[in-house]
């Protein structure tokens, strides 16, 4: 009996040591799958719609914000973004059309608010980018970005 | 918080190109802009009329001194209009109180926002050698620092700040309650609350539990270095009405006591960061930094000059809210009976609306710029007048009233805003709202539920800058327990 009862805990023992062992490919699996976005994470197309007339399309990573998107593509939108994310400033303001805007998951918060007073050419369905967090069911996503951020410019 | 050092007095900085002022006269009275069209000359803003040489500082000595600059500039405002150029001392700068004209200024200060900094701490790091914190940073290595605690001070959840916060207030209330059991007049309001404030921000440096376990053995220490940054204040005042280079170069007694007191402050918070450092299983902002793989150096000159910054300012912003609820009796009582968020929020607003820690917002142009029709040099320094515009009957019904519902969605506008931002705004503004705002709010919360406050004061008190934005007298509360 005791026989049996080694055997089948170290049977219990050693599947568990294979399920680690799984586990921490899986976790390494995933370490090395941020460095390589395109391969394991989903993916959406956002266009950003300059004043100008200029369309610029990018690949986005499902989970990040708008702000990340702009600055991981080097998307070139100057002054854009200026705090980084931090809700000081308003510099990431981006127009939405109406049922995107309408769609999106999360109200602004008072803060996000707050700073979206601080905009220019603000809009109905303006907000933060650094705020809007993308999910699958925004490819395909098109946002304008407001012209006046450096009209002051001597 | 850090935004202590945010004021204009008799300050320096290398990029300020000291222009002589201009005699031009005043044109058209509450003038705004420039008309549109072609750029304006930086000659053609309106600007005060004064004596050469010695400028406008007969006015502003005529206003009350350096003490009384905001109501100088309010002055100039109301006769001049939002925007006007005027030489302060050796300083030539550009006041402005428009949200417009300031939103223009905050779209061309660039990656690396440059502020203005005291005259007297700048001829002391140069002096002594010393290596300073984010407020003296500047460009790439300013950004380098700030963006690693923007992760940790502004970026993600804050409710470990906030149990910081929460812990050090109900020690506050518990302390005044013993306190006024003989006497309700609560006795140094203004030491009590700097000791307040120091405490909350060990308290965040720590994190809660650490905190809790080791404030008893800090108590000297903290005790120490309370009274000590309070000398620092008193030895800097002295530079708003004497320039701190002529001071130095002819040995006056008020350089010599300015650097003691500098030495000894930075000393006891250097120990303090030290001790802090020893203490093992913390989980606030220090041990945050530790995990960025900062080196020791770092985190000492970046936290010391956080601990340096964090007190006055908090603690008289502390001071005047208290002053105003014990004031208005009704609206204390109705936050009393609602104490949500949003209302102590408001309350935390309109107060700093009314008294803007920071009077004067500084930046310095970083390039050539059109600002309200006029063509302004790189270089050139501009206010903003947080004061005047706060107060302005444009944007604010009974400006002088302390009303906290104006602030309610439904109520505000945008201009309401953009022209009251007492954290600043952007890339560059202050780094401790955060942790400003969440001790406000608990202390706030835990003060009405604990006491109905009274105003011993008879007559009003006024507001003058030393340094930030103080009150004229001690403020004296009755606190009757509830």
């Amino acid at each position: 009996m005791a026989f049996r009862s080694l055997i089948r805990s170290s049977l219990t023992f050693s599947r568990t040591l294979l399920k680690a062992n799984v586990n921490l490919e899986k976790n390494c699996e995933r370490i090395v799958s941020t460095t390589i976005p395109a391969l394991n994470k989903k993916q959406v197309e956002v266009t950003f719609l300059k004043a100008n007339g200029e369309k610029i399309k990018v690949k986005a990573n499902v989970g990040d914000s708008l702000l990340d998107v702009v600055v991981n593509n080097s998307v070139d939108l100057d002054g854009f973004g200026a705090c980084e994310g931090t809700l000081t400033c308003s510099t990431c303001h981006l127009i939405f059309s109406q049922s995107d805007f309408d769609q999106l998951p999360d109200k602004p918060t008072d803060e996000e608010l707050d700073m979206l007073d601080l905009a220019y050419e603000l809009t109905d369905t303006s907000r933060l980018g650094c705020q809007i967090i993308l999910t699958e069911t925004m490819d395909g996503l098109q946002v304008k970005v407001p012209a006046t951020i450096n009209d002051a410019r001597g | 918080m850090i935004c202590r050092f945010n004021k204009i007095t008799h300050t320096h900085y290398k990029h300020v190109v000291i222009k002589i002022c201009r005699y031009s006269g005043i044109h058209n009275e509450g003038a705004s802009f420039a008309t549109s069209g072609h750029p304006s000359d930086y000659q053609n803003i309106p600007s005060p009329k004064g004596l050469p040489v010695i400028g406008t500082s007969l006015a502003i000595i005529a206003a009350g001194g350096a003490p009384h600059l905001h109501i100088y500039a309010d002055r100039r405002h109301k006769q001049l209009g939002p925007i006007f150029s005027d030489k302060i001392g050796p300083v030539s700068a550009i006041f402005l109180s428009d949200p417009e004209l300031m939103r223009a200024v905050f779209t061309q200060e660039g990656k690396y926002p440059v502020h203005i900094l005291p005259e007297a701490w700048t001829l002391y790091n140069k002096f002594y050698g010393c290596k300073r914190g984010l407020f003296f940073m500047n460009g790439a290595e300013w950004l380098h620092y700030r963006r690693i605690m923007n992760k940790h001070l502004l970026k993600g959840d804050f409710t470990w700040i906030e149990e910081s916060c929460r812990i050090v207030s109900k020690d506050l209330v518990a302390n005044w309650k013993v306190l006024i059991s003989q006497n309700k007049i609560l006795p140094n309001l203004e030491e009590r609350l700097y000791r307040w404030s120091l405490n909350t921000f060990v308290a965040v440096l720590l994190g809660r539990n650490a905190y809790n376990e080791h404030k008893n053995e800090l108590d000297d220490l903290l005790e120490y270095l309370s009274s000590t940054v309070h000398r620092i204040f008193e030895t800097s005042v002295k530079f708003q009405i004497f320039p701190a280079t002529l001071a130095h170069k002819f040995k006056f007694k008020s350089w010599d006591r300015f650097v003691k007191s500098v030495d000894d402050a930075m000393k006891l918070a250097n120990e303090l960061v030290n001790r802090l450092n020893e203490i093992p299983g913390g989980d606030g902002l220090l041990a945050r930094m530790k995990s960025e793989n900062l080196p020791k150096s770092d985190i000492t000159r970046i936290v010391v000059d956080l601990v340096l910054a964090a007190g006055d300012t908090t603690a008289y912003t502390m001071s005047w809210m208290l002053y105003l609820i014990a004031r208005h009796k009704d609206i204390q009582d109705n936050l009393r009976r609602n104490p949500s968020a949003i209302n102590l929020k408001n309350v935390i607003r309109e107060c700093l609306r009314l008294y803007p820690t920071a009077i004067f917002l500084t930046r310095i142009l970083p390039q050539d710029s059109i600002i309200g029709g006029y063509k302004i040099p790189e270089g050139t320094l501009m206010l903003f007048s947080m004061y005047t515009s706060g107060r302005n009957s444009k944007y604010f019904e009974n400006p002088n009233k302390f009303l906290p519902d104006r602030w309610l969605r439904e109520n505000s506008t945008s201009n309401m805003q953009q022209v009251c931002i007492p954290f600043g705004f952007g890339a560059r503004s202050c780094i401790g709202r955060k942790i400003a705002e969440n001790q406000l709010q608990c202390l706030l919360m835990d003060v009405i539920n604990s006491f109905d406050l009274e105003l011993e004061n008879n007559k009003e008190i006024e507001l003058v800058l030393k340094m930030v934005a103080v009150p004229s007298e001690p403020i004296r509360l009755k606190l009757n327990p509830i």
